[in-house]
């Protein structure tokens, strides 16, 4: 049985189905209670749960995101959200130097299962302080997980897996695949486990990695190709951190071209330490070297005209797709 | 241990180079960065720089000794201390190293890391695995990926062709590694009273290599045909009262072939075995004299030049060239070349093709002639012939002729040049 819903709502019902079930969660963030969260996340869980268990914050990143990593010491599932993920870069020491690290600072004593949820992605005319995809930095940091899911069934999944880890999982959430409408199963309590991937199309010709919403992207060049005969297979990676190497290596060992899609700045991106990681360990299997498919290195404009120019769209993958077999 | 100097490669095609002087002297402190030794290679001469600290202990390659690239020039370390077992071999060893994947599978063909041509082969990873696999020797093969790169279904298709034609598989011509040019047998003449001895290196010793390989593969035709300068000598005058740039001869008849041979893409070919390369650019290869030989530096995409940036162009190259400056890539990749005697008042010549070029226009000298108009009068003219040699392999006489017409209707008609 499943039902149609939108990525927003999916990751709504998997955060009140948690809350129901587990009385040591609770939310905070920026507009989280009153208003229900700005992507309509949380309509109606102050009304259900109260203000002790739904929590609106001042803009006060740092602040709150300490207090969640001291909640989540003593015990509680604290589930924080920033409303960009551009804002990490000023609690960078709460989530990268405590969050992440705490657990080994400590020798086991203590764990910290807290889930930080970030929007992120360009294409809503944010400008450069509010369209960043900031996968490169967060999974630089060893003691994190980080999720990208993409599908609604995914997103409801892992948030739920997510809440669930004894660790801090970073879930990012692409703005722009909020209001898209999508099957999911009906059942209460399926749950998307962390560090798998998807193989969303198989194909034999060519891999291409990616998650969250360049995944839409992929799977509509992946179409076009297909109509030109060309068969790719597309690899949804759903967690970044720990990676589904297996499912990497199986892919590339039946393809043996790659292409890796992500909507990041190009420079220091995720997608060119997976790439590197293919070059380290899959050598042997390439018949092409391996092109990263991402922003480009600037500023993200604020000018729509721009600012398309700016990440990967289904086009530009059909283009790296063919340039990698030189089609 | 000291640290081992070796002959640099400076280009994709050079396998030896000849050390012509010692700028450091044993016994002398040497820096990283300091410039050791000079070499002269691919005809031009290259300092090569010390990578470490030290003091130079010894010197192994004498100069005007000719040395294979990774051979052994010197060794630099602490006073003192030993170097290579203290008893460096005379002749240094040749570049084993690189020729020869250390653990080749048994069954395995020798997996060639260079062409046939001295030149690196790109071969995915893949590929190469599975030609070990399967025993296909991939030298020959042209690739089907990005920049000729070989993809496994290259080597699936050799493969497949080695089965089923089973009686030449190993009929491929290539050597397995760049094997050494037998060195030119000298004929023991005998001396007489005042002669003197020099020994062939360095450009002159690549320029007598070319030159004889150009001579003896290429059937070549040479063609020389009259043009009347007249208009192009006043047109020349007009440009310096114009512009106030004094431009040469020279550069007018490189920016008319640069716009000739646009138009006619049959003259920029090369031949490579059982291939004809249609080549996409006009590069000009120039001929520059030198006193120890002479250097075809290339103006690259020269039909998308102006005159004035094809006048600079021209003179920077060749004034680097005269002071041995060119970068390796810069004499290299020519599609056609343009070599110039007029000024030393050469009537006609017959230009060697400059591989892998398919054809050469000498410019000869310019001189006046009498000549009767339409009504009988006795006129003076200007007049300057063209020779034109072409690889009569993949180039036929009519063909070269109507190229060598249309560069003389633009060079008689010399507005056409700049339109």
């Amino acid at each position: 049985m499943s039902k149609k819903i939108t990525v927003s709502k999916a990751i709504r019902e998997g955060l009140l189905e948690e809350m129901r079930r587990d009385d040591k969660m609770f939310i905070m963030g920026e507009d989280m209670a009153v208003m229900g969260n700005v992507f309509a996340v949380t309509t109606g869980f102050l009304d259900e749960f109260g203000p002790d268990r739904v929590i609106d914050t001042p803009i006060s990143e740092e602040g709150f995101c300490g207090m969640a990593v001291g909640a989540a010491m003593r015990g509680m599932h604290p589930c924080v959200e920033l409303m960009y993920d551009d804002f990490i870069t000023v609690c960078a020491d709460p989530i990268f130097n405590q969050a992440a690290k705490l657990k080994y600072m400590s020798g086991g004593q203590c764990s910290i299962p807290m889930v930080l949820r970030m929007p992120m992605g360009s294409g809503r005319r944010n400008a450069g302080q509010h369209s960043q995809s900031l996968e490169g930095m967060v999974c630089h940091f060893p003691g994190l997980k980080v999720v990208a899911p993409c599908s609604a069934a995914d997103a409801k999944g892992l948030i739920k897996s997510a809440m669930r880890d004894p660790d801090p999982v970073v879930v990012f959430e692409h703005k722009l695949l909020y209001a898209k409408k999508e099957e999911i199963p009906e059942d209460e309590d399926y749950l998307v486990p962390i560090g798998k991937a998807n193989v969303k199309r198989e194909g034999k010709d060519l891999t291409i990695i990616t998650w969250s919403r360049e995944v839409n992207f992929s799977m509509e060049a992946a179409e076009k190709l297909a109509a030109e005969g060309i068969d790719v297979e597309v690899l949804d990676l759903r967690t970044l951190v720990p990676i589904d190497w297996d499912a990497i290596k199986a892919s590339v060992s039946k393809t043996h071209n790659v292409i890796i899609v992500s909507e990041e700045v190009k420079r220091g991106s995720y997608a060119g330490e997976i790439s590197a990681q293919i070059a380290e360990e899959l050598f042997d299997e390439l018949d092409a070297p391996v092109e990263r498919v991402c922003g480009l290195n600037i500023v993200s404009p604020f000018s729509p005209v721009l600012e398309d120019q700016n990440f990967p769209h289904p086009d530009d993958i059909v283009k790296a797709v063919k340039r990698v077999l030189n089609k | 241990m000291a640290h081992e100097v070796l002959m640099p490669q400076l280009g994709l095609t050079m396998e030896e180079g000849t050390v012509s002087q010692w700028i450091k002297h044993e016994g002398d402190e040497v820096k990283t960065g300091d410039v050791i030794v000079e070499i002269t290679t691919d005809k031009l001469t290259n300092e090569v720089a010390s990578e470490f600290d030290g003091v130079l202990l010894k010197i192994v390659a004498q100069e005007g000794e000719d040395i294979p690239v990774k051979g052994l020039l010197a060794y630099i370390g602490q006073p003192g201390e030993a170097v290579g077992g203290d008893a460096p071999a005379a002749a240094p060893a040749a570049p084993a190293a690189e020729a020869a994947p250390a653990a080749a599978p048994a069954a395995a063909a020798p997996a060639p890391v260079a062409a046939a041509n001295g030149a690196r082969i790109r071969i995915s990873p893949l590929a190469r695995k599975t030609a070990a696999k399967l025993g296909v020797d991939y030298s020959s093969i042209v690739g089907t990926g990005t920049s000729g790169r070989i993809r496994q279904a290259d080597i699936l298709a050799a493969a497949e062709a080695q089965k089923n034609a089973p009686a030449a598989p190993a009929a491929a011509p290539a050597a397995a590694a760049p094997t050494a040019k037998p060195a030119a047998k000298e004929a023991g003449l005998d001396l007489m009273e005042g002669d003197t001895v020099v020994k062939l290196t360095g450009m002159r010793k690549v320029v007598a290599e070319r030159m004889l390989a150009s001579h003896t593969e290429i059937p070549c035709v040479t063609q020389n045909i009259k043009v009347d300068v007249t208009e192009l000598m006043k047109f020349r005058k007009m440009l310096l009262a114009e512009t106030g740039r004094k431009y040469s001869v020279n550069d007018l008849i490189l920016k008319a072939t640069a716009k000739c041979l646009k138009n006619h893409p049959e003259m920029r070919v090369s031949f490579d075995g059982n291939r004809i390369i249609q080549r996409a650019h006009v590069n000009i290869g120039m001929a520059v004299a030198l006193d120890a030989g002479l250097i075809t530096p290339v103006i690259r995409d020269a039909d998308k030049m102006g005159l004035e940036e094809l006048a600079d162009t021209a003179k920077d190259l060749a004034t680097r060239a005269k002071e041995n400056k060119l970068l390796p890539e810069e004499y290299k990749g020519s599609t056609i070349t343009v070599t110039n005697l007029g000024m030393f008042g050469i009537e006609t010549f017959t230009p060697i093709i400059n591989q892998p070029d398919a054809a050469i226009i000498g410019v000869c000298a310019t001189e006046n002639e009498l000549d009767l108009d339409d009504e009988g009068n006795l006129i003076k003219k200007q007049v300057m012939r063209l020779s034109v040699t072409l690889d009569h392999r993949l180039l036929d006489g009519a063909v070269v002729a109507k190229f060598e017409m249309d560069l003389r209707d633009m060079l008689q008609n010399p507005m056409s040049i700049l339109l």
